[in-house]
């Protein structure tokens, strides 16, 4: 390979033209080149990803009993952890040794795409996908599918959570065979009907981990009619109908020609090609991937720079090629999102169009800004400060962790420690925030989450005298028409010492209406943090009492009205995170049922607890027709024959658990009526006089003898452990990310010098831009002239 | 060095030349006519903005944060203004104000994100548009002769999403100034397909730049006074843009903070307030710079709010609304019917008019584009809104 060819290949499959890259790429053929990135594609991330990704998914379910600040916490919580996991993308995109997977993860993001705002705050479904893309992205499209179908964040995207065999929703059908797999054109209106009709029921229970579930009373299972073929058909089965059009060959191939041959010029025979040798080989991604590099148009002169750059491979590829990493480099998420390209947050199903849309007046515009900016701003240095203060005694080290919207100029702050009096005991030097927001520029951020944040680190001297408080100053507030500078404050951390801005005290030229909006400083001031949480390992949890049920709270999920008459009413509770002895759940949801033959029951079905309900499900349970793996146990506060079974076949420490959830009622009762949902849904009223009557009757039931004299302690979360872990979540970013695992170099002179020692004969442009510079090709261009040059939009 | 004189002389001769054709004048109409969208972003709560005052229903669904009378300026026997909107009543009084009752689309989705991407494209609850509703037609009608097909001031480029055509967002007419300065290359032109397009692209982006940077330099700001606050600020620089002639059919400006789940009175009044007092001075700037006859000011939102209240003070997701559009040329008064608070559908208003059918009405009454994506809307009950 020549040295065009050489960065043809890497800018194409990766991101940028690492100098590394290019080392090993030295000598070898064409075929050896695409050999060494077919083998380096990788089905797991180089980072681990941020750990609540694999933890159970937060309790979604009991959102909608929440109070309103309770529940904006929680939503907060999750945007932070969205930002947190686009932050771990981009170091991810720029650290990895296999760009070439970014590439296809980048593909796919972009092809089955579901977006965060558009998710209500399932940040863990999203986070989930990427993982899940990198899993099967390489694989067999087929299973690819089949894993897209049940994917929480795409359910929740398309709405496949609502078909319903009563009222098909054809969100999912419809771009299924639209966007994923066959092209507008290649099916009829009928087969999108018949295929939502294939779908219904596919959906995620938010009581157990967002996992995928099939919820038999909403599948339809009639005969369908699917692109012409007659069937008992599901998911899986649309999949295999929709893979046996010779079109969803075509189409991939299409597409993936596109996204690594040229957006400018189709070879439809090879095209066709192409998809032939996919087809034959069973849809397997390697092969379509492999036979789209070994193309001769994709080596040809005519295919370079015929892409034009996404802002991920403007910002991100100019810092794997350049290997110097702006002190911004936190920022890098909303600044491409200002380039139009928000990772998790395209504008609709059909992803970014890409291509000429990158490059429409309004991102033109930003791109050249943001690249001088990139080039021209200052650089991370690897022996910088906070190295030193990594090793630093615990109680030495401070830490702020800000945000700043900047205009003309960011804010500048101090950080001081005041003790009895207002006596400043320490202060520390005055300090520039780092990689804000230009509102000049880009207008005012919309919600704090669009904030790049990161942590500043100071050597503190614990001052002899006793440290009353803690405050952040801002000192250079200002504001125009176009424009204002503000200061954002999270955390402050001293030591094991966590002191949250929210619970501080703000004394600044426009005190926040509301006190839990401190730390946002719009005008010169001080917040001031005197509240601490420390940080401790998470301590066991006490062990609960004996023969008690412990939970963090008591949720009303739902209820029916019991007097609209008719068959069952049912109302289901939620217990968050219970402990009975040494058993333990991550939801437990019990329905209560008023039955008009049965009395009062309460009822569990195997779909509602996480893990499962029993130690040992009894063979007398009701198994559901169509998925005999859900079961469900009910027990009457009567005497009920033909449920006596439930009970006799239940081991004795699942009857103690269900003993306990009956004696437990009144305190659950008492819980759910000063909860939201009860306060606000009148009909739940109604369900007053049975409630009484219930706990009336409890008394002479059997399960009174089970359990100890508190059947119930809830014991809510400490306040201070959810705040704590999103707090310090990001804390661990605070390294500079490697350019394609290498330290960061200082700057455009060491970039030069590393590329001189390289290839001493090649000049910047023919490592810099894809095509050759027609005008005056003997002259040297700066680093600068080549960043700004048009070519450098195109790969 | 790349010389820009000689770039410019050259794509003058060669592809540049394609850009400066084709396409009708609608600079060179005797007074082009603008649009100028308002996005109530976060959801407005249409019910306690027009409000069916004497209907019993109301008051019944909205125990805790029904308007009380002297909340309310009614406008006829059925309906009142929020009073936070009293100074909208001049243009209502001089016939300039019309709203429009019980706006929507079928299959209503409650999600804010979901759905304003359906206002913005023009699509409803079985599918989403590609584009902003009306990128294609105004690209189609006014190919390259303008300074730029729409302008954004504030929230997203929603409605002007295109991979084609002049639209950009601006935050202030001073950044252009600064973006101006900004040193774009350019460079000879070229058979590359790619290439060639990132030229002709930058060469757009400058002609429209330096058109309009130079226009910009002739007023003087400081002539326009709107009012102070998130919207005013917008409304001000449209109002600039509009003295400085820039060419530009469709300017778009957002209010944000509507999503009022709860404390709504005083959210909400605090909002509405601003969105009145900023609306009727930009109204009268216009009247008396001459502008307003050919001016269209509309509100659009992404869905209306629950009809009943919640027991936080405030109301959740719901679905119709009505909206404001307001101009020299508006014939003013109520359009449609107000969603029958007696046949609610789970609790929610159903909509009495599809929204494109007003999208319908602003392209062909008020741009004349009669052959208009929304043809098939096209609604008689609008048929005296433009005049």
């Amino acid at each position: 390979m020549t040295l065009a060819e050489q960065r043809h290949l890497l800018e194409r499959t990766g991101l940028g033209v690492p100098l590394k890259s290019l080392e090993q790429l030295q000598g070898k053929t064409r075929r050896e080149g695409i050999r060494l990135v077919m083998d380096g594609l990788k089905t797991a991330p180089w980072n681990p990803p941020p750990p609540w990704v694999k933890q159970v998914a937060p309790a979604y379910w009991s959102r909608g009993d929440m109070e309103e600040p309770q529940r904006q916490r929680f939503n907060m919580a999750r945007d932070r952890e969205m930002a947190e996991f686009r932050l771990w993308w981009v170091r991810e995109m720029i650290e990895t040794p296999s760009p070439q997977t970014e590439r296809l993860v980048l593909f796919w993001h972009n092809h089955f795409v579901s977006t965060y705002p558009a998710l209500n705050e399932q940040s863990t479904a999203l986070a989930r996908q990427n993982l899940m893309l990198r899993r099967e992205g390489s694989g067999n499209f087929r299973t690819l599918l089949k894993a897209v179908i049940r994917d929480a964040a795409m359910l929740n995207y398309l709405d496949n959570d609502n078909n319903n065999r009563e009222h098909p929703n054809e969100n999912l059908a419809r771009e299924l065979l639209e966007l994923f797999t066959l092209g507008e054109g290649s099916y009829d209106e009928s087969s999108v009907k018949e295929a939502a009709r294939a779908l219904t029921g596919y959906g995620t229970n938010e009581l157990r981990d967002l996992s995928f579930e099939i919820r038999p009373w909403d599948q339809d299972r009639g005969v369908k009619n699917i692109l012409g073929s007659w069937g008992f058909y599901d998911g899986d089965d649309l999949i295999d109908l929709i893979l046996e059009q010779p079109q969803a060959g075509e189409f991939m191939a299409r597409k993936f020609w596109r996204h690594y041959v040229s957006e400018f010029q189709e070879d439809q025979a090879e095209i066709q090609r192409i998809s032939h040798l996919f087809r034959e080989s069973d849809y397997d991604l390697k092969t379509l991937l492999q036979a789209t590099l070994a193309t001769p148009t994709f080596w040809s002169p005519k295919s370079r720079g015929s892409i034009i750059k996404a802002p991920v491979d403007l910002i991100i590829g100019t810092i794997r090629t350049t290997g110097i990493v702006p002190t911004s480099w936190q920022s890098i998420p909303s600044q491409l999102a200002i380039l139009n390209q928000d990772l998790f947050g395209q504008p609709n199903v059909a992803g970014w169009p890409g291509g000429s849309a990158w490059v429409s007046p309004a991102n033109l515009l930003n791109r050249h800004f943001l690249l001088t900016n990139l080039s021209t701003g200052t650089s991370v240095q690897m022996n910088y400060d906070t190295d030193d203060l990594d090793d630093l005694d615990e109680e030495r080290r401070l830490e702020v962790r800000l945000a700043s919207e900047d205009y003309q100029g960011a804010p500048r702050f101090t950080v001081k420690a005041v003790g009895e009096n207002n006596e400043v005991l320490w202060s520390s030097e005055p300090r520039v925030v780092q990689g804000g927001y230009d509102t000049e520029l880009n207008g005012r951020v919309s919600n704090t989450g669009q904030l790049s944040w990161y942590s500043e680190v100071f050597e503190f001297d614990p001052p002899a005298k006793e440290v009353r408080s803690l405050r952040v100053h801002f000192l250079n507030d200002a504001a125009g028409p176009n424009g204002d500078r503000n200061l954002f404050v999270d955390w402050v951390r001293q030591g094991r010492k966590v002191f949250p801005a929210s619970e501080g005290r703000q004394l600044s030229g426009c005190p926040p209406k509301n006190p839990a909006e401190a730390g946002k400083l719009y005008c010169s001031g001080y917040v001031e943090v005197s509240e601490a949480l420390t940080l401790e390992e998470p301590a066991e949890p006490s062990p609960p009492p004996p023969d008690t049920l412990q939970v963090e709270a008591v949720h009303l999920r739902w209820g029916n009205d019991p007097d609209r008459g008719g068959g069952d009413v049912s109302m289901s509770l939620g217990l968050k995170h219970v402990w009975l002895n040494e058993r333990y759940w991550e939801a437990l949801a019990p329905d209560l049922v008023i039955s008009p033959r049965e009395g009062y029951l309460l009822k569990l079905h195997s779909s509602n607890c996480q893990p499962q309900c029993f130690s040992a499900w009894p063979s007398s349970a009701w198994r559901n027709d169509q998925d005999p793996k859900r079961m469900t146990l009910a027990f009457p506060l009567n005497h009920v024959p033909h449920l006596e079974n439930h009970w006799r076949q239940l081991g004795e420490e699942d009857r103690l658990l269900v003993g306990l959830l009956w004696r437990a009622l009144p305190r659950m009762i008492e819980q759910i009526r000063t909860g939201r949902r009860f306060r606000e849904e009148p009909h739940l009223k109604n369900w007053e006089p049975h409630f009484e009557q219930m706990i009336a009757r409890l008394e002479g039931s059997k399960y009174v003898r089970y359990g100890s004299a508190t059947p119930l302690v809830i014991r809510p979360a400490p306040k201070q452990q959810g705040m704590m872990m999103s707090m310090m979540m990001g804390a661990a970013s605070n390294q500079p990310p490697l350019p394609n695992g290498q330290p960061p170099l200082k700057g455009f002179m060491e970039y030069e010098a590393a590329l001189k020692q390289l290839l001493p004969d090649a000049r910047l442009g023919e490592v810099m831009l894809a095509l050759p510079l027609e005008l005056e090709p003997e002259q040297e261009h700066s680093y600068l002239e080549v960043v700004e040059h048009p070519i450098y939009q195109l790969r | 060095m790349w010389s820009r004189r000689k770039f410019l002389e050259q794509t003058l001769l060669g592809s540049g030349a394609l850009l400066l054709s084709g396409g009708s004048g609608w600079a060179k109409a005797a007074a082009p006519r603008r649009l100028l969208l308002v996005e109530l972003s976060g959801a407005n709560d249409g019910l306690n903005t027009v409000v069916p005052y004497r209907h019993p229903r109301y008051r019944s669904l909205r125990p805790r944060i029904a308007l009380q009378e002297k909340e309310l300026l009614p406008l006829d026997e059925a309906f009142a203004l929020h009073s936070a909107l009293k100074p909208l009543l001049t243009s209502w009084n001089a016939g300039d104000l019309a709203i429009l009752h019980g706006l929507g689309y079928p299959q209503p989705n409650r999600s804010h994100f979901k759905s304003i991407a359906l206002w913005e494209t023009g699509g409803d609850g079985t599918g989403i548009g590609r584009s902003g509703w009306m990128t294609e037609d105004f690209e189609r009608m006014w190919e390259r002769s303008l300074d730029a097909h729409g302008i954004s001031l504030g929230g997203s480029m929603g409605p002007f999403q295109s991979t084609d055509g002049v639209w950009l967002s601006m935050n202030s007419a001073a950044q252009f100034g600064k973006l101006a300065g900004l040193n774009l290359n350019e460079s000879s032109p070229t058979s590359h397909p790619a290439l060639r397009l990132v030229l002709e692209r930058t060469h757009v982006l400058h002609e429209a730049m330096n058109a309009i940077t130079s226009k910009l330099k002739r007023v003087r700001y400081r002539q326009v006074r709107i009012h102070w606050g998130e919207l005013g600020e917008q409304l001000q620089h449209a109002a600039v843009l509009m003295a400085a002639e820039v060419e530009t059919p469709v300017i778009k400006v957002t209010l944000g903070g509507f999503d009022t789940h709860e404390n709504q009175p005083w959210r909400h009044r605090s909002l509405l307030e601003q969105l009145a007092e900023s609306l009727a001075a930009l109204r009268q700037h216009l009247i008396r710079t001459g502008l307003w006859e050919q001016t269209l000011v509309m509100t659009y939102s992404e869905f209306g709010r629950r009809a009943e209240d919640n027991h936080s003070f405030g109301t959740d997701h719901g679905t119709a609304a009505p909206h404001f559009l307001m101009g020299g040329a508006v014939q003013g008064g109520f359009y449609g019917e107000h969603p029958d608070l007696e046949d609610l559908d789970n609790g929610d208003l159903k909509f009495t008019m599809d929204y494109r059918a007003v999208y319908e009405a602003l392209l062909s009454r008020w741009f004349g584009i009669s052959e208009n994506r929304f043809v098939s809307f096209r609604d008689p009950r609008l048929k005296a809104l433009i005049s």
